[in-house]
């Protein structure tokens, strides 16, 4: 049977087209996530100290790692806007460049746990014999004390990493695969379980299976796109987890080397100083902060966006 | 009830054992020779008795029977000897975990710095608790109106912004600028409970480390009731209640309160190990010689038993309050026990 256009239909499809240009989900939840006043702020503030931090150690006239011993422990002035630190390096400089690592490790974490949380909820929500043990892997985690595991871990295998893959990638990896792993992927896998087992039932699943879709087709091309929306508010906020914990870690004195600064780091050696530069504490502090701040708000702004009982009041 | 309050609490007991069998295996794994940091002139086979000798070369899964012996029974049976003054079984040769680096049984060191940790964590979990559950139900009923945004900012604010953060801002501010409070709390204060000025220097020092993780716990939890009461406030129940004639307070404390603290109970478990994390970067922040402190001390040292124990307990700690949490929600909704 072939379909002819009668001249109903072609009324239709043209008073159709007449009610707007096409809607994809994406140009909706952006329309929506506008409204949203917070995460709007969020999305500039983040934009604006990804762009100082990536940009900025170009255009800034100081070098994050020059030392001159003739101007150490200065305070704010003209010259250096957030002072220089004990050994006469430029703090705004150092600051840029920390921003730097601390983005690059809350995304890469981000990344592996978001991996992670993916796979084991797909697994857990579409194979009913992994449900089970996956599930009780992903309660275990959780109840797992995250901070002094991932001290330890980071204790522990430091040196042979820093040996093997030298003194920056080994660390970068290691604390990116350590948060990725320890610290964010459960709340994703629950997530995804959830919208798994919801959209198995549906029945363009059912159709797929019955033309002899593959189970690993159905899972690719059926089930991922579907549950991308929960998957990219669990992103935004694994991101901030990340950034958090290994500005923790820093501080703590167990992320990276003493001469590789991040945030959580310069941070740490801003304290001891409090009361000569209190900008050596309050300026990474600060922008911890921030980032932090604005990506939970913009976690926020894509749930709200990505509720469709939200979106179709809109 | 009994049936399921069973079940759950046995269940906790695997998930004890694999969490031991984790910590356990991360540190036995690791690179590191218990006989390392013994003088040069000792000979290599004397080296080798000694490993021998601490039972350095058996196989893995023999040193981690032996540890949980160690660990789950001959340290509750040396403190319930100690609290109740009897005796069970070898008490004078009792096989306890020792410290590498202070020579003395590990929990005798932890037990002198649980009080700090527990004064500080426990007081600002309360105070949060006690601030967290009005506000949250408050922005939730009257959701959008002003105390509702402000609330959710602040909340937002205390979520987001890290307590090494918060408290290095209050030293500054309150410390250095100011000179209200002292910057570090000092464990050496005996407070003398009949005396106002040693009650005060007390109250003094606690107030800044428990002010900065109040806000934090409060924060979050405000933030699950928040949603929680929204989320029931639109149920049918809600509308039967009111259509009955029930007073505003009534529908809020007797029907949607009841009901929204069911989830609220879950999530503050599961919040747990973030408290604790708080709890460890609070310390260090105000120099609370508490637990978390006595760990980053020990992994500073290298002291892998004393390692071991603090974290094993916090994991004892964090399995605890989710059986808790778990136990209060099937007392609260009886659908859960007959899942």
């Amino acid at each position: 049977m072939t379909v002819t256009a009668t001249p109903d239909t072609t009324a239709a499809i043209e008073a159709m087209n007449d009610l707007g240009e096409h809607r994809s989900l994406w140009s909706d939840v952006w329309r929506q996530f506008r409204r949203h006043k917070g995460a709007m702020a969020g999305l500039g503030t983040f934009v604006v100290i990804s762009l100082a931090v990536i940009v900025g150690p170009f255009v800034y006239p100081y070098d994050p790692y020059a030392q001159d011993l003739s101007i150490t422990n200065q305070g704010a002035s003209l010259q250096h806007v957030m002072g220089t630190d004990n050994l006469g390096r430029d703090a705004l400089a150092r600051l840029l460049i920390g921003g730097r690592i601390s983005l690059a490790v809350g995304f890469a974490a981000m990344a592996v746990g978001l991996f992670l949380g993916t796979l084991v909820g797909v697994l857990a929500g579409f194979f009913k014999r992994l449900d089970g043990p996956l599930m009780r892997l992903t309660d275990l985690f959780l109840s797992l004390p995250q901070l002094p595991l991932l001290l330890v871990i980071i204790m522990l295998f430091r040196e042979p990493l820093k040996d093997w893959l030298g003194p920056n990638l080994g660390i970068f990896l290691l604390v990116v695969f350590v948060i990725g792993i320890t610290a964010s992927w459960m709340n994703t896998a629950r997530v995804v379980r959830g919208d798994v087992l919801a959209i198995k039932e549906e029945e363009f699943v059912l159709a797929a299976r019955s033309i002899g879709t593959k189970e690993n087709n159905i899972v690719l091309r059926h089930i991922l796109p579907n549950v991308l929306s929960s998957v990219t508010v669990a992103a935004s906020l694994g991101t901030a987890t990340a950034i958090i914990t290994e500005s923790a870690l820093s501080f703590l004195g167990l992320g990276f080397p003493a001469d590789f600064p991040t945030w959580g780091r310069l941070l740490s050696d801003g304290t001891d100083y409090l009361q000569i530069n209190p900008w050596r504490a309050i300026g990474p502090g600060a922008l911890i902060s921030l980032t932090v701040l604005s990506v939970n708000f913009i976690g926020d702004g894509l749930r709200d966006a990505l509720d469709p009982r939200l979106r179709s009041m809109g | 009830m009994i049936q399921y309050a069973v079940r759950r609490t046995l269940f906790a007991i695997p998930t004890l054992l694999i969490i031991s069998l984790i910590i356990f295996g991360i540190l036995d794994f690791a690179p590191g020779d218990p006989a390392s940091q013994l003088p040069l002139t000792i000979p290599a086979e004397v080296r080798e008795q000694i490993r021998e000798s601490l039972g350095f070369n058996d196989p893995f899964l023999v040193k981690w029977w032996k540890w949980n012996v160690q660990m789950m029974v001959n340290e509750p049976l040396h403190w319930t000897g100690e609290i109740f003054n009897t005796c069970v079984g070898d008490c004078e040769g009792r096989n306890r975990i020792i410290s590498w680096s202070s020579r003395a049984p590990a929990m005798d060191i932890i037990m002198q710095r649980i009080p700090q940790t527990l004064w500080i964590m426990g007081t600002s979990f309360i105070l949060g608790t006690i601030l967290a559950i009005p506000i949250g139900v408050y922005s939730a009923y009257k959701q959008y109106s002003l105390f509702d945004n402000v609330g959710t900012l602040i909340t937002m604010v205390g979520y987001s912004v890290p307590v090494y953060f918060t408290g290095i801002l209050a030293i500054l501010l309150f410390s250095v600028r100011l000179g209200w409070f002292p910057s570090f709390y000092n464990t050496t204060h005996d407070v003398d409970w009949t005396s106002w000025s040693s009650i005060w220097i007390q109250i003094k020092q606690m107030i800044m480390p428990v002010a900065v993780l109040t806000l934090f716990n409060a924060a979050s939890m405000s933030r699950f009731t928040r949603a929680s009461v929204l989320e029931n406030l639109n149920l049918e129940y809600v509308r039967t209640a009111r259509s009955k004639g029930l007073s505003e307070t009534k529908v809020i404390n007797r029907h949607v309160l009841r009901n929204s603290l069911i989830p609220v109970a879950t999530l503050i478990a599961l919040a747990i190990p973030g408290i604790f994390s708080g709890a460890i970067l609070t310390e260090t922040v105000f120099r609370i010689n508490g637990m978390g402190q006595l760990l980053i001390t020990a992994i500073g040292q290298g002291d892998v038993p004393m390692v071991q124990t603090i974290t094993f307990l916090f994991a004892v700690l964090t399995v605890a309050f989710n059986l808790l949490a778990d136990l209060t929600y099937g007392f609260l909704d009886p659908r859960i026990r007959y899942d």
